[in-house]
């Protein structure tokens, strides 16, 4: 009960920050730049399509007025219109983000069911070699560049071995579209050709991406973990005779786990970011591609979006993590 | 009569950044069954080192047993394997009530979890885990007794309330009944007042006072406090800097009381006939301590042989020991 | 011993924190002394088409580019950029969001508020897509490149200098010197500030390894450094063109700023173990 109360209560207050990123996103697109109208016209406009550019979208007017109809547009869900496909940013954000999400959310779930246990097993074994090989890996994780690593990926799985495809999400049909998401609706549709082709599409990837996330879960887990093994509550169970067994699954767990769960936050932000030059090295058509076509078409309008959105998602992410750490940690409710 | 514990000769080692700490030197202590022994000492001689190294649980890369054997029931159980002392010892023969109630808890569990976590572990040493179903209902009944006994009004209210919810009394007595759920023979309470507030450490040691008559069990009762050792124990061992210095009946001890540093502890206590006095001088490094007495520095009886080797233990009246060369004696008053 | 003393005696105990302060060094040096040490001076802006693409070998350890020019050269001269670009960034951040988070921390009242808010909704993105989308609105180069990580790296200071300044604000000598009616100002430089270096210092090293990431990827994108400067991550852009072939463009810049970040945060780790016990996350 006393959760339910704490999620209202959170995903209200949830409201500013929205707000805060929306007048955030306004101020970059319409205040900072020396004349938005040019920019909004494109590289190609010439001084009289400028002129009514500006007076369309009213860039003359006083910017609280500007930013009421740049609210006002966005309730309306008019994100304005891409320079480079011709159609809705809106469109376009909600028909790749399906890609984006999946990319995503595969490497989250291969992050957190690697990351976790290592961390375990590194703080049970603390510094012993094992420990020592993980803190290497996890030391280069946290140093790759992720588009550098994918780069390399292709070059050695892909080209040299030719083991896995470097590019696009599949081969051949995609899946009778459900979610959006290849590999479930693949699965759904019960089209195991197109599940495998996704799958092993995804990979290279998925993989890139985890490399350089995972290293961070599988610190901050290890820290949680040691930290919960020199407690005075855990001094107090072995005291008391818990057996080794019990006291690691049952209470070591649930005690690391704030840690880790805090950092899945974070991670889920690292990954949205790092999307966006790994979509453009696998040509992975989700938003992350998108964003970066936009770029180099100097359409700003639609970069701005993305923006905003990658906003949305990594609030309303952060969110549903500090409720899930809520019901691990009881104490949290009352914080 | 067969001694319940026998310390022999126990001495532990932490080996720290700027050098091997010898916590504890060479201690010898007994309880015999049903007898509640006085552990006294300042904060750091080692008296949670001693209970920790009783039950084997030194935390072993800094840590070690360096020396010395601890007979439990005429076995010593520094052999035990882990195993064994989980099922055997720790929480079921031996308990503990632990000196920081708050953080001796899980924060993330309720009472009632962490309290049937440990009834369980003694039911499964006692009979096999798939017959527990038949115990549960008896466990939780068990439970709430014991809960009743010290002096929890509603018990079953607590059970699913968590930690931090409780004042720091209701969550003492809940380790008090946590350590006496079982059925133990030796409780180790370690400070188990230091933490609370002063009118609630006078409930708390009441109540641990009737439940020791009632279930007949052996303490060992840490504490710095020599007021409140002398209210509950029926033996004093004094502790000095990781040594043991003076051990005798409570009668005896305060009748007359030895060591110097005994003598001088006592003195320290705030009294309205004289004006506060304290030791001078302060307790020596347990890095490279002293070779011979460790209290040396600060003793005005100090010879010669007191710097040179530790001194053995001595009768010097019935059933009062202790570990000096020049002691107090009766007919020096 | 000093505290100092036992300090450093304990850093030079952890091998992984002193090779990364190697590292560093090697860096700082390669970097003052980049003409030098470049085999080919001149040839980091020249072309030299007839020369273009070539494998390494013995003139060109690690290749030329699809100009003709030396790789190992342009690598060189990389790291001018890259400590540039990091320092300015980071030093810039540190200069927003210390005295930031300092205010906030001190005073609490409203202004506390506002500003620890305006910084969580910067904290409310993920860096790089802010990052990226000022530097586009900018104007992609260099000057803006730096310019948009120093705006999207602050909050990052002034939130970890807050929680530190309400912690330490409490403390009795705090206290006792408002008692005796030292001015704000003089409380905030010279007492609170020394006790939360430690946090300060672990967070501006590794932030300048995540800041050379993050330029790194900026420059690949194209909203960086711009031809022909030898920025790494640009070169890697420029290098995918002549892939799988030239393969020796892409994998040297981007083992650079591999080698380079991981010393950061091998140094940073060490730093974090050493100055703060309470940050240990590495656990030793």
């Amino acid at each position: 009960m006393r959760t339910i109360i704490f999620t209202c209560k959170r995903t209200i207050f949830l409201i500013p920050t929205l707000l805060g990123i929306v007048v955030l996103v306004f101020f970059i697109s319409h205040i900072i730049p020396a004349d938005p109208a040019a920019l909004v016209a494109g590289p190609f406009a010439d001084q009289k399509q400028i002129e009514e550019i500006r007076r369309m979208y009213g860039f003359d007017r006083p910017f609280y007025e500007q930013l009421w109809m740049y609210l006002i547009q966005l309730i309306r869900g008019d994100l304005g219109e891409s320079l480079y496909t011709r159609r809705p940013v809106a469109w376009e954000i909600k028909s790749r983000f399906p890609a984006t999400l999946e990319l995503a959310f595969v490497s989250l779930f291969f992050s957190v069911l690697l990351g976790i246990p290592i961390g375990i097993l590194t703080a049970v074994r603390r510094n012993q070699w094992i420990d020592h090989l993980f803190r290497g890996i996890t030391i280069a994780g946290l140093a790759i560049a992720a588009f550098w690593l994918g780069i390399m990926l292709q070059l050695f799985l892909g080209y040299k071995l030719d083991l896995l495809p470097i590019a696009g999400r599949i081969s051949g049909k995609p899946p009778a579209s459900v979610t959006g998401l290849y590999l479930l609706d693949s699965i759904l549709t019960l089209n195991w050709g197109a599940f495998l082709s996704s799958f092993k599409h995804i990979i290279l990837p998925a993989a890139t991406l985890t490399f350089t996330a995972f290293a961070t879960l599988v610190r901050f887990t290890r820290a949680g973990v040691l930290n919960a093994l020199t407690s005075d509550y855990v001094r107090y169970e072995r005291s008391m005779g818990l057996s080794r067994e019990l006291l690691i699954y049952k209470y070591i767990l649930r005690n690391s786990l704030t840690a880790t769960v805090s950092q899945i936050g974070l991670l889920f932000g690292l990954l949205l970011a790092g999307s966006v030059v790994v979509e453009r090295v696998f040509s992975w058509p989700g938003l992350g591609s998108f964003a970066v076509e936009s770029i180099l078409m100097m359409d700003y309008k639609a970069v701005l979006a993305v923006a905003l959105w990658s906003g949305f998602a990594y609030t309303i992410g952060n969110l549903l993590v500090d409720i899930a750490l809520a019901l691990i940690d009881p104490r949290e409710i009352t914080r | 009569m067969l001694n319940l514990l026998e310390v022999i000769n126990l001495s532990v080692q932490f080996d720290t950044y700027q050098g091997m700490v010898e916590a504890v030197d060479e201690a010898n202590l007994t309880i015999k069954k049903g007898e509640v022994v006085g552990l006294v000492g300042e904060s750091g001689c080692g008296k949670t080192t001693m209970a920790r190294a009783i039950l084997n649980v030194i935390p072993s890369p800094p840590g070690k047993i360096s020396k010395g054997q601890v007979f439990f029931q005429g076995r010593n159980i520094l052999l035990m394997e882990e195993k064994e002392l989980n099922l055997s010892i720790r929480g079921k023969a031996i308990t503990l009530i632990p000196q920081d109630p708050l953080g001796s808890f899980n924060p993330l569990f309720s009472i009632g979890t962490q309290i049937k976590d440990i009834a369980r572990q003694k039911l499964i040493s006692q009979s096999e885990p798939k017959r527990l179903g038949n115990h549960k209902e008896e466990m939780k009944q068990k439970i709430l007794m014991m809960l009743n006994k010290v002096k929890l009004p509603t018990p079953e209210t607590f059970l699913t309330r968590y930690p931090h919810e409780l004042s720091g009394g209701q969550r003492q007595r809940v380790m008090i009944a946590m350590a006496l759920l079982t059925d133990p023979l030796l409780v180790i309470a370690d400070e188990p007042t230091t933490f609370l507030d002063v009118t609630v450490q006078a409930q708390i040691l009441e109540i641990l006072q009737h439940l020791v008559r009632e279930e007949h069990v052996s303490v060992l009762y840490i504490t710095h406090n020599l007021a409140v050792a002398s209210k509950i124990s029926d033996r004093i061992v004094v502790m000095y800097a990781g040594q043991i210095v003076e051990s005798a009946s409570t009668d005896s001890f305060f009748a007359h009381p030895a060591h110097p540093y005994t003598r001088k502890l006592l003195e320290c206590l705030p009294s309205q006939a004289r004006e506060i006095k304290g030791i001078p001088g302060n307790v020596p490094s347990l890095i490279n301590p002293p070779k011979g007495c460790r209290f040396v520095s600060r003793c005005d009886r100090a010879q010669s042989e007191c710097f040179q080797k530790r001194p053995l233990q001595e009768e010097i009246a019935s059933d009062h020991w202790i570990h000096c060369y020049h002691p107090i004696l009766k007919n020096e008053e | 011993m000093t505290t100092y003393k036992i300090i450093f005696r304990e850093f030079l105990n952890d091998r992984l924190a002193v090779m990364g302060l190697g590292i560093i060094l090697i860096l700082l040096l390669t970097a003052l002394f980049a003409p030098f040490l470049a085999p080919d001076r001149s040839a980091i802006y020249d072309i030299n088409p007839q020369k273009k693409l070539k494998a390494p070998s013995w003139e060109h350890p690690f290749g030329t580019d699809h100009m003709g020019r030396d790789i190992l050269s342009r690598v060189i001269f990389g790291t001018r950029i890259t400590i540039i670009i990091a320092i300015i960034a980071v030093g810039s951040a540190l200069t927003i969001g210390v005295p930031i988070g300092l205010i906030a921390g001190y005073y609490e009242n409203w202004l506390s508020g506002f500003l620890m808010r305006i910084s969580d909704i910067f904290l409310s993105f993920p860096q790089f897509v802010l990052a990226m989308a000022l530097a586009v609105v900018l104007g992609p180069n260099i000057k803006n490149a730096i310019l948009a990580l120093s705006i999207t790296y602050w909050p990052w200071f002034s939130r970890i200098v807050y929680a530190e300044t309400l912690f330490v604000k409490h403390s009795t000598f705090i206290e006792a010197t408002e008692a005796l009616g030292a001015n704000k100002f003089r409380i905030m430089a010279f007492h609170i500030l020394p006790n939360i270096l430690s946090p300060i210092i672990v967070r501006s090293t590794i932030g300048m390894g995540y800041t050379i990431l993050t330029a790194a990827a900026l420059g690949f994108l194209g909203v960086g450094a711009q031809p022909p400067t030898p920025e790494w991550g640009l070169a890697i852009s420029e290098a995918r063109e002549y892939l799988p072939g030239a393969w020796w463009y892409a994998t040297f810049p981007g083992m650079a700023i591999f080698v380079v970040v991981m010393a950061f945060n091998m140094f940073g780790d060490g730093l974090r173990d050493v100055l703060d016990p309470r940050l240990r996350i590495s656990g030793k």
